[in-house]
């Protein structure tokens, strides 16, 4: 007997035949064909890539666009701020000589348009000052001693009064910036958070998300956004993604550089007197599960301004109290 | 008390609500990070105020600045007649959605707070039943015993 062998239950001979069948000519045709589609496709992706290098070179005029226009924005803010000053100054001196004229003069509050025009430049006056106070305090921070520091690795440990309520959970850098990291109950995607976002801004929060992992080596030290966080970030900007995005990058050096991990850690030395002054008791939850504060802020405030509020600026202290 | 003494000293008090809100989470699993605020504005002077503004810029920037989204609903109670001038003075220095945050309140708002809270959660001073210590400022507290 004879074994046969066995093409996949089509016989041999037929399989001969369909090769035999197909000609030379066929074959060239087909190369002639695949060559001029080929040629096609060339001549498409030369199309594209010449549109998409107009693409770039329009983008880089925007973004030179954009840069000069801050540049002059920032200009016309000083010039601004230069006018201002000028006007300022010119009120002052217009409201200190007629008001020592009027006060002078008169002396009398029964004229009552004299006691009017008092009380006006009285306004002015104060008004001056509240403007003028409104200067800043950088020059009193100090300077970024942290920015090459890792402090990923932070040790982590417990402070004295707070252990009882932090029970297990420990605050890292990270759980500092990034929201509800390490908790396994919660996860975002099955989150009231997520539920709430409409379609257009799930892209714009995947957008976000994606660029912030992704921004690893653009700057050091850096801390990779969770989703809560990346929400928190776009939610307070109304979903602009590129205000939301610098503003992240601005906060993770400012964590870096004030510490931030460590302030909760070891509580700062003037803890025990600021508490004193400025009374914040925890009151419970709400109807909406989120933590109640009260605080006697008029009580405070009116510690801060009074008596020797003049050195601030000056000698960098800020309360001397009533000693 | 340097200026930054006192910034760190709010940053160390966010960070003990930060642990509330993980604690919460862990808890419940509720993804939550809203903070309801309630300023008591008694004794306050008005003089004073103006001169601690620049102050409240520097610790309410830094603030809003790198811990967006943590202010729920902020009541200020017990507020006199010349605070609403002081808040018209604050308004321009702060952002859009926190002044619509913002509620204000001549004396204690009683019926308001419990649409926000149970009576069991309010301090007994603004009629509730919680009785935990809520003092007054070093000065003020020296005054009254």
């Amino acid at each position: 007997m004879r074994k046969r062998f066995s093409t996949g239950g089509i016989p041999r001979s037929k399989t001969i035949k369909i090769r035999s069948d197909s000609s030379v000519g066929s074959v060239e045709d087909a190369r002639q064909q695949n060559n001029f589609e080929i040629e096609n496709l060339k001549q498409k992706l030369a199309n594209v890539s010449s549109q998409l290098g107009k693409a770039e070179y329009l983008e880089k005029l925007v973004v030179d666009d954009i840069r000069a226009l801050r540049k002059g924005s920032q200009q016309a803010i000083v010039e601004l701020e230069i006018k201002l000053l000028w006007v300022q100054t010119i009120c002052l001196l217009f409201a200190t000589i007629s008001s020592s004229i009027v006060f002078l003069h008169t002396m009398a509050w029964s004229h009552s348009s004299s006691a009017v025009l008092f009380l006006f430049d009285i306004g002015l006056i104060l008004l001056f000052y509240v403007f003028n106070s409104g200067s800043t305090f950088e020059h009193l921070i100090p300077p970024s001693s942290l920015e090459g520091k890792n402090i990923m690795k932070h040790d982590v440990e417990t402070t004295e009064g707070i252990v009882s309520e932090v029970g297990e959970l420990e605050m890292t850098s990270t759980t500092w910036i990034n929201f509800f990291e390490g908790i396994d109950s919660l996860d975002f995607y099955s989150s009231d958070c997520a539920k709430v976002l409409s379609k257009e801004e799930m892209i714009l929060f995947t957008g976000m998300h994606k660029e912030m992992s992704t921004a690893k080596n653009d700057q050091i030290p850096w801390v990779e956004p969770n989703e809560f966080t990346t929400l928190k970030f776009l939610q307070a900007d109304n979903f602009d993604v590129k205000v939301a995005s610098a503003r992240y990058r601005k906060t993770v050096s400012w964590y870096f550089k004030f510490d931030v991990p460590s302030l909760v850690l070891h509580p700062p030395s003037a803890l025990h007197l600021y508490r004193e002054l400025r009374v914040r008791r925890f009151m419970g939850m709400d109807k909406f599960n989120r933590p109640i504060h009260v605080e006697r802020l008029g009580e405070y405030l009116s510690l801060v301004g009074s008596g020797h509020s003049k050195s601030i600026s000056r000698e960098g202290k800020w309360i001397q109290l009533w000693n | 008390m340097i200026l930054v003494d006192h910034l760190k000293c709010v940053i160390h008090e966010i960070g003990e609500y930060i642990k509330k809100f993980r604690i919460t989470a862990q808890q419940q699993g509720i993804a939550n990070w809203k903070n309801v605020y309630i300023m008591d504005v008694q004794n306050v002077k008005f003089m004073s105020v103006l001169r601690a503004v620049s102050l409240i810029k520097y610790c309410v920037k830094a603030t809003e600045d790198n811990f967006p989204e943590m202010a729920g609903p902020i009541v200020m109670i017990n507020a006199p007649p010349v605070a609403e001038k002081c808040w018209l003075l604050v308004k321009p220095f702060l952002d859009k959605s926190l002044i619509e945050k913002f509620k204000f309140f001549q004396g204690v708002p009683y019926d308001y707070l419990l649409t926000l809270m149970d009576k069991s959660v309010l301090f007994e001073e603004y009629g509730g039943t919680n009785k935990t210590d809520f003092p007054h400022a070093i000065t003020y507290r020296s005054k009254d015993d």
